[in-house]
């Protein structure tokens, strides 16, 4: 399930927009508050399917995109090991928006879309 | 050159250590983050035997770059490095690398979909210049389209305008009113240029495919000749199989002046291709091959060259490959016959 910080003014999300703020070409939410998306670390479950529900890539795949763009100046999203850690990273940070495990159930974000 | 240097990696090192809002682990590859700004970096050893010369081992590239996204206006990204430090050579003997300032500039965001950048940049003209940190290319050889006959760093201001809509192409342009600032060493470096003025458009279909066009028009230092370049790239993925091309052709006129090299043909282009077949997730099959006609020599030279990569992980990759160069003479043609391995990661 896709979280986002209370404060982030939408309430829903498509898997296009999702794919947008993840391939840094969506930066900014609907009141201008810059989105800062948060990625688990490369070789976790939730990463592995995330990438293949969003993208219809492989974690690999999606990590050779996100260097490319590190090298060109880009910030790639952030990321936090462990789904309690992107729950207290999206809680705390204005404008975050995460992926955790669809069996949790989060307190203090709000959900914006649940992936097949 | 040290003195130089020493306000930029202060600069770096004030970036890093600034006020942060939210940090994360550092894992090996994938920089090092503070709230809004970053430190990354990448390393690349190779080890190069041309048959006709001894065979070295060499820090081809130990890069640092810096950045942060600071406010609407204020966005420095930063990147310096050390360049082709030879480590061991047969028979002894050694070069000393460069430190060399790739870039240095500053983003303001007009809007969301538009940049202007002021700074030291690398040149947007064809896909491969933008993009050439040793992990992230599929083979140690650089093609000579990707390089020898344009400004491939810019130094002044350029626009980026990025529609973002996935329809509209992409399009920066740029213009280096004089020299480039901090200057690569003549080491590094076969032609200088200035009063360069250019652009780049590009069509992104998906993350991975993308077709481009590019022109650029200056001055060579050495030469005093004036040049008008019109360039083309594209990369296609099928499946397994990706396919990466580039072709420029330029025309040059004007001064030759006394002492530099002679101009043979008022033009000069180059073409290359390149397959990379995907074997499994981590081994790469690369053939590839390039003709490039320099205007200064008459012949145009051939180069075939064959590879294996293994990338354990996105950040780390090992390569080995043959090149093999034909039609024009070793002793001035950078790249020649020969093996080359490398190991090159991100960090």
């Amino acid at each position: 399930m896709v979280i986002a910080s209370t404060q982030v003014p939408d309430v829903n999300i498509s898997v296009k927009q999702l794919a947008d703020i993840y391939t840094l070409k969506r930066n900014f939410w609907a009141d201008q508050t810059q989105v800062v998306p948060v990625n688990r670390e490369a070789s976790s479950v939730e990463r592995e399917k995330f990438s293949e529900v969003v993208f219809n890539l492989s974690p690999l795949e999606l990590a050779e995109y996100w260097n490319r763009l590190r090298f060109q100046g880009k910030l790639p999203p952030l990321v936090q090991i462990s789904d309690q850690a992107v729950l207290g990273f999206v809680r705390s940070v204005p404008g975050a928006i995460g992926y955790i495990n669809a069996n949790q159930v989060p307190t203090g974000v709000k959900i914006l879309i649940r992936l097949p | 050159m040290r003195h130089t240097l020493l306000p930029l990696v202060l600069f770096q090192l004030g970036l890093i250590f600034s006020p942060i809002s939210h940090a994360e682990d550092y894992e090996l590859g994938q920089g090092w983050h503070a709230g809004n700004y970053y430190l990354s970096g990448y390393a690349n050893i190779e080890v190069v035997d041309r048959f006709d010369a001894p065979t070295r081992l060499d820090l081809d590239d130990l890069s640092l770059f810096a950045g942060g996204h600071i406010s609407q206006w204020v966005n420095p990204f930063t990147e310096v490095e050390l360049s082709k430090q030879t480590l061991i050579q047969q028979g002894g003997g050694r070069v000393n690398g460069d430190v060399i300032v790739e870039r240095f500039y500053n983003d303001a965001m007009l809007s969301e979909h538009d940049t202007l950048r002021v700074g030291k940049i690398l040149t947007p003209l064809g896909d491969w210049n933008l993009v050439h940190a040793a992990p992230l290319i599929p083979i140690i050889t650089r093609p000579y389209t990707t390089a020898r006959g344009f400004d491939a760093y810019m130094s002044g201001v350029s626009w980026q305008h990025d529609p973002e809509d996935g329809v509209t192409p992409d399009l920066q342009l740029y213009w280096q009113p004089d020299n480039e600032w901090f200057k690569r060493p003549a080491s590094q470096t076969l032609r200088n240029f200035h009063n360069v003025l250019g652009g780049h458009i590009n069509m992104s279909l998906g993350l991975v495919n993308k077709i481009g066009a590019s022109s650029q028009h200056g001055q060579l230092i050495e030469t005093g000749e004036t040049f008008t370049l019109y360039g083309v790239n594209a990369n296609k993925s099928f499946d397994k199989l990706r396919l990466e091309s580039e072709a420029i052709t330029s025309h040059f006129s004007g001064a030759v002046l006394p002492g530099a090299t002679p101009r043979v043909h008022d033009h000069e282009s180059g073409i290359f291709g390149l397959a990379d077949y995907t074997i499994t997730p981590q081994w790469h099959g690369i053939l590839e091959w390039e003709r490039y006609q320099d205007h200064t020599v008459n012949m145009p030279s051939i180069n075939t060259l064959v590879a294996v990569a293994y990338r354990p992980s996105a950040p780390m990759v090992w390569k080995l490959e043959y090149i093999h160069q034909a039609g024009v003479s070793a002793s001035i043609a950078p790249i020649q016959t020969g093996l080359k391995a490398s190991f090159s990661q991100l960090f």
